[in-house]
C-alpha cells in the first residue's frame, strides 16, 4: 500500500528525531500553557480565558497525533497504514479546533450566542471539516477553511478592536497571534502538501516554536507571582 | 458612570466585604455594589454558587455576609487577571 504524502519519509526530509523534539516542546509549551491558565479560568468561568485555554488543549492534541503519526511511519515502530485516514482525520478534527477556539477567544463578545452554542460550532465545523477532507480526501478544503478562519480572526479582531469605546490599537500579544496563524497555515500546508516546502521545513518548524514559546513566556509572566 | 463588567462588579462585591471586615449585612452589601435589587441577587447568587462567599450569623444572631478563601483568591488575583484578559485580547 503506498503511503499518502503527509506520511511519505523521503518527501518529509526531516528526521523522526527532529519531528519528535518539534513536537514535543510545542505539546510541552501548550499543556503548560492550559495548566498556567487553570486558576484564572476557575475563579473567573471567563468565556475568553476558556477558549484561550482550549486552543491550546487542542494544539497539543494536534502536534502529538501529527508527531504519532509521522514518526511512527517513519520508523516503522507500528504498521499505521491501515489506520492512516483515521490519524488524518483526528489531525484535522482537533487542529480546527484549535483555530476555532482562538477565533472564539477574540470575538465571543460581540456573538449573542450561549457557551453551550459556541461548543457545538466549533466541533460541528471541526468535525464537518475534518470529515469532508478524509472522506473526499479533499485536503484543499483542510486547508482552505483555516486560511478562511485566519482571515475571519484577523479581520474581525481589527474591527472589534476599532468599534470598541474601552481602548485602541493592540497589545503586543495579537501581532505573536498573527505570526502564529500565518505559520499555522503554513505548516498545515507542509502537513498536506508536503512537496509545498520540503526545503524549509526546518525554518518553519523554528519560527513556530519560538512563537508557541513567545507566547508559554507571556503566559507564566501573566500569571506568575500569585502562587 | 462608564458600565462595569461580570469580573469587575464580582470585584467590587467582594471589595465591599472584605472593607466591612468580612461580615456585612446584605442591604448594606446591595447599597455599596450600586446594583439594582433584580441584578444585585443574580451576582449574588453566582458569587455563593461559586463559593466566594458565605452566609454566616453574628453574634447577635444577625445574618452577614463573608467571604471564603476563594473569595480572597479572587481578589488577590484580580490584576492578574484583568492583565491577562487584555493582554491576550479575550
Amino acid at each position: 500500500m503506498e503511503l499518502p504524502p503527509q506520511f511519505d519519509p523521503v518527501l518529509l526530509k526531516v528526521t523522526p528525531l527532529i519531528e519528535a523534539e518539534y513536537a514535543a516542546v510545542v505539546i510541552l509549551a501548550c499543556v503548560l500553557i492550559f495548566w498556567r491558565t487553570r486558576e484564572l479560568s476557575q475563579l473567573t468561568g471567563h468565556r475568553g480565558i476558556q477558549y484561550f485555554r482550549y486552543t491550546f488543549l487542542f494544539f497539543a492534541f494536534s502536534y502529538f497525533f501529527r508527531f504519532f503519526g509521522i514518526v511512527n511511519q517513519i520508523g516503522r515502530y507500528v504498521d499505521l497504514r491501515p489506520h492512516l485516514n483515521l490519524v488524518t482525520f483526528a489531525i484535522i478534527y482537533v487542529s480546527s479546533a484549535a483555530v476555532l477556539y482562538l477565533l472564539f477567544s477574540l470575538i465571543w463578545k460581540k456573538l449573542r450566542t450561549s457557551r453551550t452554542q459556541d461548543t457545538w460550532i466549533i466541533h460541528g465545523t471541526a468535525l464537518a471539516i475534518a470529515t469532508v477532507s478524509v472522506v473526499f480526501r479533499y485536503t484543499e478544503l483542510f486547508i482552505l477553511s483555516q486560511i478562511l478562519i485566519l482571515l475571519s480572526a484577523a479581520v474581525l479582531s481589527v474591527y472589534l478592536r476599532y468599534t470598541s469605546k474601552k481602548k485602541k490599537g493592540f497589545s503586543q500579544f495579537y501581532y505573536i497571534y498573527i505570526l502564529l496563524f500565518v505559520f499555522w497555515i503554513v505548516n498545515t500546508i507542509g502537513f498536506a502538501v508536503p512537496r509545498f516546502f520540503p526545503d524549509i521545513k526546518l525554518i518553519v518548524y523554528a519560527v513556530s516554536t519560538t512563537l508557541f514559546l513567545i507566547i508559554l513566556y507571556g503566559v507564566l509572566n501573566k500569571t506568575g507571582g500569585g502562587k | 458612570m462608564r458600565k462595569r463588567d461580570r469580573l469587575e462588579v464580582i470585584h467590587d462585591m467582594l471589595k465591599v466585604i472584605a472593607d466591612h471586615n468580612n461580615a456585612i449585612k446584605p442591604t448594606p452589601l446591595l447599597r455599596y455594589s450600586n446594583l439594582s435589587s433584580q441584578r444585585f441577587a443574580e451576582y449574588f447568587g453566582e458569587l455563593l454558587a461559586k463559593e466566594f462567599v458565605t452566609e454566616e450569623q453574628d453574634k447577635k444572631g444577625r445574618k452577614v455576609i463573608a467571604l471564603t478563601d476563594r473569595g480572597y483568591r479572587y481578589l488577590q488575583r484580580y490584576d492578574t487577571i484583568r492583565g491577562f484578559i487584555d493582554d491576550f485580547n479575550l
